[in-house]
């Protein structure tokens, strides 16, 4: 059996592209079993989903413990040490990275010593296609690194695209995108997982907590800031303060209370919490908040 | 009655919900509980019924600094009427000061509000409960994917009304909340937007004064479920309001009183805005529903007089 | 001080001597005497406590709920379907952890919609974390909701209680009451002063938060389930100080003629007196049989149930509910109770009787006792539950369906 993780945002489209991956392995004559799981269907929200490929059935479900081919559609995933999306990697796990890094820049600071592949596909679906849904170019660098034909992308792409609504125009832009993608990827060697390590863990049994434990309550209140969501939009809002009036409308428009106003009565946008809705951007009356695309820490 | 709030600057700073949620970029609603809870201000327990705002407490993260108390999808007024009652017995019996006193608000989505939570609530408003209610209407149950509720608007797409070549989207008219609110004859309800923010600070203040159930129905524009950028929703908000889609007013003690009463753009301006009512425009337009939607937006403000 | 009372009457007595301080109410027919006496009672001023009319019972059990965790002590009642209405709270308040104590006053499940009593209300909640004390006679009721708050409010369990008690006869009949002192109730009940997790503006908190890890939620839901195996050593702490003040004991289960029985009947609630007298019957004929009542259905004490039938011949459940499909809900928890006992009894048998509050005849009780002589000579075993019905029931029913317009109906 082959296990392929994929790991993204929610918007990337990284559930479509489970789909076409999914799709063009059965069609190629295969077991096949692929599900999402992600924990609230938000935009910008790390999501993962699994395909599993098999020549005969698949006796496993859920969550993917340990994987043949590891996708990361959003590198920003690789600094979250809570979504940590390296976790099921092994020894021979193939990684493929959607980053405009350096792949030896990735290797040293993640600690990667395995196969590693990156493309920048962001930037290639927004060179083909306005809208930037990551899904299908992703989905089609995966096919041709595990080996399958373009046709069969192809014939997927266009139902499953059609399934979630997008127009004939547009679905034959994602064509071209895809195509784009598969060439430029090469194939790799995919692992089965059969004799792999798994890591195992002791029972223990457990023992009564006093219920102010053990109730689900949250007693350490306003504690969400340990949860950094500045990572949730690749467009963050940087303000030219020659421009601006204080009129504060930006301040008062944030959702995510992002701003602070300081001593001398100006914005300070914190980038920690700021999920770049880019509603500021938008009212601002005197038109002096830019989008700058965001570096990773 | 003299305001605070008579610029947008006279907002206060304090933040009541501190960032991390995961709550979707550019959430109306988020705006909105923002918003509220800051005029609110602090010892406040925001009792919730199963909607879009549950996400904002999952285990072991909360945004809040005053309490949350997540209930169930039909019964958050009927817990919040148990919280009120316990803390008046708890401050008559003198077992908590009243300075440990709170203030009572229920959220919930349209959903809650508009459906399963209808009989609790108006039971809530019929036994006076002295509470804040604050729905958030993004005229869907959006919180599971997008589907149609009784308040989602006369021809707009939901994921449980699709439309295609023969079918135009939801076919029943918007509920309307606010009538069946004040049949109850609350002290206080209103009707209020993201896009209107002054409106909003000083229609909860002017709540303030009444014991008794102060009632909100919010605009809450709903990025992926409208089909609109996330940095469109104050323009969106603001076209709801000025094409007379959503009316901003209040009512004290059953007497109705417009907020906004200006010059109307056509409702069009705003249905072009979002993917929920592009079938109304592609492959062709359909001047029959828009038309519709127009007549029912004009008979609405022939009637209204103040 | 012995009066003569109903057993709603004994709920409301008690709640009124616990100096409960709210409660959430919706009338709900065998119950409403409870309501409607605590409310009088109130609007007297003879107890100080609100009283909350509320839209529905999933309402009301979510208020209950509230109130609770906001720190007020808080009682509420209902019966079959405002039971079932409000079935989605009963897994909320006890994951919230809100001792409350809810009067059930047994009612058959529609549809058929009936007022008569049995215990598929009650046993539909056993999976909820409600802990459950089913009671036989109206000084039990009234005992076991003031040692159902002692319970329910100690920190080892902190889970919600239902007490049982069977709608009509024990709701609305009347029977001897030894009314406890209010001193010594509250001496042994003191003041409802919860030290953690109550809503107020010192000690904000949030509740009911979502849990999307599954090892948290596996966490909360293992807890649960400790805190009421806690309740087996809780309640025999609580019995014991209860007989000191009082002079009443109660145990995990109740027995009657046990100790010397070949034959053991086990039974719930009120119809355990007439199994009482069946026994006293049969007794005089000679034969050696006896009676065990389960108290507590839950938590479920195996090990007593056990210890108690263990060496008998023959044990006959009467289940008075049934499990469409599977038969009497406590006969399988009781014969894994037993399974791998050494001394377990070489036959136990289910019989469904009582539904819908069908008296339990002595034809019935004989039919039960033949069935386990013969099983335990030989090696018939009835798998399937046994529907107690006689030829007289099915005499009227046959009737009453010829009227019905269904025409002649064979029995058989």
């Amino acid at each position: 059996m082959i296990t392929i993780s994929l790991f993204g945002r929610g918007g990337q489209g990284i559930k479509t592209a489970s789909h076409i991956v999914g799709d063009v392995a059965f069609s190629s004559g295969n077991h096949v079993q692929d599900q999402p799981l992600y924990g609230a269907e938000r935009r910008g929200a790390p999501i993962s989903a699994y395909v599993r490929i098999s020549q005969t059935p698949i006796l496993e479900r859920g969550q993917i413990a340990n994987s043949s081919l590891v996708v990361i559609a959003d590198d920003s995933l690789l600094d979250s040490s809570v979504d940590n999306p390296l976790q099921t990697v092994t020894d021979s796990t193939v990684i493929m990275i959607n980053s405009s890094k350096d792949p030896s820049e990735i290797r040293t600071r993640h600690k990667i010593n395995n196969v590693l592949v990156v493309s920048d596909l962001t930037k290639l679906t927004q060179d083909i296609t306005h809208k930037s849904i990551l899904g299908v170019a992703v989905a089609s660098a995966t096919c041709k690194l595990l080996g399958f034909e373009f046709e069969l992308v192809e014939k997927s792409l266009k139902s499953e695209l059609k399934e979630i609504g997008i127009h004939q125009e547009d679905i034959s832009r994602n064509i071209e995108l895809a195509k784009s993608c598969f060439n430029q990827t090469a194939c790799a060697k995919i692992e089965t997982i059969t004799k792999i390590k798994i890591k195992e863990s002791p029972i223990i049994e457990p023992i009564y907590h006093h219920p102010q434990i053990s109730t689900c309550t949250i007693t350490a209140t306003g504690n969400s800031r340990l949860r950094d969501r500045g990572a949730w939009s690749n467009f963050k809002p940087v303000i030219d303060y020659d421009g601006c009036t204080k009129c504060m409308i930006c301040y008062v428009y944030c959702p995510d209370s992002a701003f602070t106003i300081d001593s001398k009565g100006s914005p300070v946008v914190d980038y920690d919490a700021c999920k770049g809705c880019n509603i500021c951007k938008t009212e601002c009356p005197t038109k002096v908040i830019s989008l700058v695309r965001r570096e990773n820490k | 009655m003299e305001t605070k709030f008579k610029t947008l600057k006279d907002i206060p700073l304090e933040e009541e919900l501190v960032p991390g949620t995961m709550i979707c970029a550019g959430c109306g609603g988020a705006l909105l509980v923002r918003i509220f809870e800051k005029v609110l201000g602090s010892n406040v327990i925001t009792v919730n019924a199963a909607g879009c705002m549950t996400m904002l407490s999952v285990f072991p993260f909360t945004p809040f600094k005053s309490s949350w108390f997540y209930v169930a999808m039909a019964s958050a007024p009927a817990a919040a009427q148990g919280v009120r009652d316990a803390l008046d017995i708890l401050i008559k019996k003198k077992k908590i000061d009243t300075k440990d006193n709170l203030k009572v608000l229920v959220l919930t989505g349209d959903g809650a509000a508009s459906g399963i939570g209808l009989q609790s609530t108006s039971a809530a408003i019929h036994r006076g409960l002295d509470f804040y209610y604050l729905v958030y209407d993004n005229e869907a149950f959006s919180n599971t994917g997008f589907q149609a509720s009784e308040s989602s608007p006369f021809a707009s797409a939901t994921k449980t009304t699709t439309p295609t070549e023969t079918y135009e989207g939801v076919m029943s008219q918007k509920k309307d909340l606010f009538e069946i609110w004040r049949a109850h004859k609350p002290p206080y309800i209103a009707t209020i937007s993201p896009a209107y923010i002054k409106d909003m600070m000083q229609k909860i203040e002017r709540s303030s004064q009444f014991t008794g159930p102060k009632l909100f129905i919010a605009n809450s524009p709903c990025p992926p479920g409208w089909g609109i950028e996330s940095d469109q929703v104050i323009r969106v908000a603001n076209l709801a309001v000025e094409t007379g889609i959503w009316p901003l007013k209040e009512a004290v003690n059953g007497e109705v009183r417009h907020t906004w009463m200006q010059k109307r753009r056509p409702v069009e301006e705003y249905l072009k805005t979002q993917e929920r009512f592009e079938h109304l425009f592609k492959p062709t337009r359909n001047g029959e529903i828009i038309n519709q939607l127009q007549k029912r937006v004009d008979d609405y403000w022939s009637s209204v007089t103040k | 001080m012995k009066q003569l009372i109903t057993g709603n009457a004994a709920v409301a007595t008690a709640v009124k001597l616990c100096n409960v301080e709210y409660i959430p109410a919706y009338p709900i027919t065998p119950q409403t005497e409870i309501i409607e006496l605590l409310s009088r009672w109130i609007n007297e001023e003879k107890m100080d406590a609100k009283f909350v009319t509320y839209d529905s019972e999933h309402s009301m059990i979510s208020a209950a709920g509230a109130a609770s965790l906001t720190g007020a002590r808080t009682f509420t009642a209902s019966s079959s379907q405002g039971l079932l209405y409000a079935f989605e709270m009963l897994y909320n308040v006890s994951g919230w952890r809100a001792p409350i104590v809810l009067a059930n006053v047994s009612r058959a499940v529609a549809s058929p919609i009936t007022m008569e009593p049995d215990h598929n209300d009650v046993l539909a909640a056993r999976d909820s974390g409600f802990l459950q004390i089913h009671a036989e006679t109206c000084q039990e009721v009234l005992d076991s909701v003031i040692m159902a708050y002692k319970i329910s409010e100690d920190n080892r369990v902190r889970l919600p209680v239902i007490v049982n008690l069977d709608g009509f006869y024990l709701s609305y009949t009347r029977e001897p009451v030894d009314i406890p002192e209010q001193e010594l109730v509250s001496q042994f009940l003191p003041e409802y002063k919860p030290v953690f997790g109550y809503l107020n503006a010192q000690n904000p908190i949030s509740m009911g938060v979502a849990v999307l890890s599954s090892n948290a939620y596996s966490y909360f839901k293992y807890q649960l389930h400790l805190a009421s195996l806690n309740a087996l050593t809780v309640h025999e702490e609580v019995s014991n100080q209860f007989e000191k003040l009082f002079g009443r004991k109660y145990g995990l289960v109740d027995e009657y003629m046990l100790d010397d029985a070949d034959y053991v009947i086990v039974m719930t609630n009120s119809f355990t007196t007439m199994g009482k007298a069946a026994i006293n019957r049969l007794r005089e004929e000679g034969k050696k049989v006896g009676l065990l009542r389960i108290r507590m259905i839950r938590p479920f004490p195996k090990k007593v149930i056990a210890e108690k039938l263990a060496g008998k011949k023959a044990v006959g459940v009467i289940d008075q509910n049934v499990s469409v499909g599977s038969g009497g809900i406590l006969y399988p928890e009781i014969t894994s109770a037993l399974y791998h006992s050494q001394e377990r009894p070489k036959s136990i048998i289910s019989f469904i009787g009582g539904l819908g509050g069908k008296k339990i005849s002595i034809s019935e009780f004989r039919h039960i006792l033949s069935t386990l002589e013969t099983s335990s000579h030989t090696d018939k075993f009835p798998v399937q539950s046994i529907m107690l019905f006689t030829e007289d029931d099915w005499g009227s029913v046959k009737e009453m369906l010829k009227i019905a317009g269904k025409g002649d109906v064979s029995g058989n």
